[in-house]
């Protein structure tokens, strides 16, 4: 029976339990006790018209020019009984594989869970993580099709309020079934206080994959086909250890966090398996107080992709991680700010970051944040020497900005950010040059009354790579508590290396236009816009994947109960 | 707190000492090819006719096992030359089954060992059942099957169902001595049709009519029985080729129709020691020996076609 026949059938005595439940609530329950049911609903519908030009020319353009996800989420809570389900619809969507129509509906999601004094069982789907998740994250961001959820048992016993054990076992979800491999863990945390100024959160974990015996032919078969001295002998199983450390003293903060991989198969980046075991070292220095806030971190990366199997080589959102490697460097939102971001290098690198904030008065603010990342080899700790240049960048950042409220209707911002950018190995474009922009932003934001204000933002940024120079303007009216409309442009005015025109061709400017308005009722709010935007990388939550470029209109709507 | 400490390290103590583990099969042996070549024929033959693989899973002390055998006899007969075999004795797999016969109270010692480390790195990877007889049938897993192993009574059923289907490639194998103990297999793989993925060879040395003591079952009084002359068939001893193949296909040899892959694979066979207290390995009997070739799809394990020739002196 497959999994999917599995769920419905037990959505159904779900179903049953819940309406057995609910006579017995009128009847029996008292206070604390009364049963809560909520949940949320959202769909993203898109239209797709075709535009050579930008590249928007994958299959829905072609055939099938429209896509729908949705998402229906209910949650019944009872006497310290738990019910949740998702219910998923794809039609068309190509948000798995940009380059494919994927139709699929079903219960995407389903968990029961039950308290039992300091102890916590939960069956079905399971999101969670450990630490950081630079072992174990198991996590859902459907916008960019990622669902990781875990499908097993977990236990979470809090021995106190600073004491808690978990552990879990399970397969990773792969759309409506699940991947093969097992994943299995245990973590525990303690916060120890010193005195009221000094305490230490400490933790650790163990994190186990085993391959089933089908991949475990796939991975032998490809080892068997290498020349002899390439040849080795993989593992079933492969562990994860993490230990980690916060010190919280004053003002200051300190986390020191180190992870270890045993030796298992990993796949190089010409799609080649060599037998290693990985590390982690990361740790961020804080300081805080009125006015001024500073944090340093560092985090070097060594050979530690920790995927449910090493053959999962697909891009995100399939490339399967039982683990999650956030980025140290700054996640920006505006949107050519946010046009290059440094997707984590598993295989190493070493990254820094140190970020500034100065509130000299209360209406005025400044932000300033550097990253860098290279190679694993720009550090070498032997020596402890450290070597940046074109064979060890990565990806460099530098970004200013000042925030001043001139007064109660009127505020503004300005900023400038610089960055490097190394298209070959973030995007496998072999032949990309590094990429170098500098980019000045502001917005401005205007109060006419206390429901009505505008927006305005702006970017411009200047680059001969990639696709070239742009300008980003953006036009916002919010018309509180209902209405919000916008209008703007993404103009690409001058090309780039990978866009140059024809030899005596003069290079056309390329317009994404982009038009927006969404209506909230209570807790409902619906969306339409029309939108064009080049392809790039799209980051969320710090997990990034390529996109290929939109032209079309999208439709939304979202509302909780 | 400090109970519930001892029980987390308890926990990954046990977890810790249950780490060790059986790696894989890997081929740390160059191949045994002496000559390699291939082209894309514009004259494709027709596709031959298909023969399906029994692989029958056996164990001396399996007392079933005849019957097995049995079977696989009476639909070669149903079907001739289109049904081949091979009996995997695994090595330290299914011990209960497969070690030697070693009785001599009762009379019954195993004259040799006929369990092969080929064998078992097959069913390590295609799957271990969990009693015997049992085999592999295309190494398929058939419709409302959840593993590949199936019992002997479905052995026919599924020959009959695999017949029908088309193979992808023709098999052609000419094995030839070289001297006394030198054994060449030419092996000529001609693809009747394109083909995507990753597909394997695989050559195997088997040897018919081993002599030597066998667990049965009594039909008359339904006891285990030992029979010293038993003719053991179709033993696997050796692989020519990696013990789960040779990958054929590369970025330049790519499997289009009229692709023709010559290959001559080249053993010596020559007695191998045992170690202590098994019994040693059967002597190559040049009157009984065959060469075995498949090829199989890397996708799902199952093989799409085989072929067997003795090899004469």
């Amino acid at each position: 029976m497959s999994l999917t026949k599995h769920s419905i059938l037990l959505f159904v005595t779900l179903l049953l339990s819940w309406s057995g439940f609910a006579q017995i609530s009128e009847t029996l329950l008292k206070g604390n006790d009364k049963p809560e049911f909520s949940g949320n609903f959202q769909t993203n519908n898109q239209f797709y018209v075709r535009d050579d030009r930008i590249g928007a020319n994958t299959t829905q353009y072609l055939k099938e020019k429209s896509s729908t996800d949705a998402w229906l989420y209910m949650n019944y809570k009872i006497k310290g009984f738990n019910f949740a389900m998702r219910y998923d619809l794809f039609n068309n969507t190509p948000l798995f594989n940009p380059q494919d129509a994927y139709s699929n509906q079903g219960i995407g999601f389903w968990q029961v869970s039950k308290d039992i004094e300091k102890l916590n069982i939960t069956v079905g789907y399971i999101y969670d993580q450990f630490g950081s998740g630079m072992t174990f994250r198991a996590y859902e961001d459907r916008n960019i099709g990622i669902d990781f959820a875990i499908l097993g048992a977990r236990a979470i016993y809090n021995l106190d309020e600073n004491t808690r054990f978990k552990a879990f076992t399970g397969k990773q979800k792969y759309r409506f079934d699940a991947r093969d491999p097992i994943i299995k863990g245990v973590a525990g945390e303690h916060r120890f206080i010193f005195s009221e100024n000094f305490n230490c959160e400490f933790g650790g974990s163990v994190v186990n994959r085993t391959l089933d015996q089908n991949t475990m032919n796939d991975i032998t078969s490809a080892i068997n086909s290498y020349a002899l001295e390439d040849r080795f002998a993989p593992r079933y199983n492969v562990y994860a250890f993490q230990i980690y450390n916060t010190f919280n003293f004053g003002k200051f903060s300190w986390l020191v966090e180190y992870d270890y991989k045993t030796h298992e198969a990993i796949m190089d980046l010409n799609n080649k398996l060599f037998n290693s075991d990985g590390q982690i070292f990361h740790t961020s220095l804080s300081y805080s107080s009125k006015g001024i806030g500073v944090n340093a971190q560092f985090k070097r990366i060594e050979k530690f992709p920790l995927r449910v199997s090493p053959l999962e080589t697909a891009p995100p959102p399939n490339n399967a991680p039982v683990n999650y490697l956030p980025s140290i460097t700054r996640q920006n939102t505006y949107r050519l700010l946010a046009r290059y971001n440094a997707v984590v290098q598993e295989l190493g690198e070493n990254a820094f970051q140190l970020e500034l904030t100065l509130k000299p008065t209360k209406n005025t603010q400044f932000n300033i944040n550097t990253s860098l990342v290279t190679t694993l080899e720009s550090l070498n700790l032997e020596d402890i020497t450290f070597t940046y240049d074109t064979t060890t960048r990565l990806f460099r950042e530098i970004y200013v900005d000042v925030q001043h409220k001139f007064s109660k209707k009127f505020k503004m911002l300005l900023g400038i950010q610089s960055i490097g950018y190394n298209q070959a190995t973030y995007e496998l474009k072999a032949l990309a040059p590094f990429v170098e922009a500098i980019t000045p932003f502001g917005e401005m934001t205007y109060k006419v009354t206390p429901t009505r204000s505008f927006r305005f933002e702006w970017q411009y940024m200047h680059t001969k790579q990639d696709l070239g120079s742009f300008v980003n303007v953006l036009l916002e009216l919010n018309l509180a508590p209902h209405w919000s409309f916008s209008a703007g442009d993404l103009l690409n005015f001058e090309h780039g290396s990978l866009n140059a025109p024809a030899p005596g061709e003069d290079f056309e400017f390329i317009h994404y236009f982009n038009f927006f308005g969404a209506y909230t009722y209570k807790t409902t709010r619906f969306t339409a816009g029309y939108l064009k935007q080049p392809q790039g990388v799209n980051c969320t939550g710090g997990v990034c994947r390529v996109e290929p470029a939109f032209s079309g209109a999208r439709v939304g709507l979202t509302t909780n109960f | 707190m400090r109970k519930l400490l001892m029980m987390c390290l308890g926990t990954m103590l046990m977890w810790a000492m249950a780490c060790k583990e059986e790696p894989p099969y890997i081929n740390y042996e160059p191949e045994n090819v002496t000559y390699e070549t291939t082209y894309v024929d514009v004259n494709v033959p027709t596709p031959e006719p298909r023969e399906v693989l029994i692989e029958d899973i056996s164990g001396v002390k399996c007392t079933n096992c005849p019957d097995a055998t049995k079977i696989i006899n009476n639909v070669k007969i149903q079907y001739p030359n289109r049904v081949n075999s091979i009996t995997n004795y695994p090595l330290n797999q299914l011990d209960a089954f497969t070690t030697p016969i070693n009785q001599p109270d009762k009379g019954y010692v195993s004259k040799f060992d006929l369990r092969t480390a080929a064998g078992a790195n097959v069913i390590s990877n295609y799957g271990v059942p969990s009693g015997l007889p049992s085999g592999y049938v295309n190494r398929k897993i058939f419709p409302g099957q959840a593993y590949r192993y199936i019992g002997r009574n479905e052995w026919t059923a599924k020959v009959e169902y695999e017949m029908d289907s088309v193979t992808p490639v023709n098999i052609a194998i000419t094995p030839s001595f070289e001297g006394e103990t030198k054994l060449n297999v030419d092996v000529k793989l001609n693809f009747t049709t394109d083909l995507i993925g990753d597909y394997y060879v695989s050559i195997a040395l088997l040897q018919d009519s081993i002599i030597d003591v066998q667990e049965y079952t009594d039909l008359n009084t339904g006891d285990a029985a030992y029979d010293v002359n038993y003719a053991h068939r179709h033993v696997l001893r050796k692989m020519f080729t990696a013990n789960v193949g040779d990958k054929i296909n590369s970025s330049t040899t790519t499997l289009v129709r009229g692709r023709v892959l010559i290959k001559r694979y080249t053993l010596t066979l020559e007695n191998e020691a045992n170690v202590s207290p098994y019994p040693p390995f059967p002597p190559y009997d040049k009157k009984h020996l065959a060469v075995l070739a498949f090829v199989h799809r890397a996708s799902d394990g199952v093989i799409v076609q085989s072929k067997e020739i003795e090899v004469s002196e």
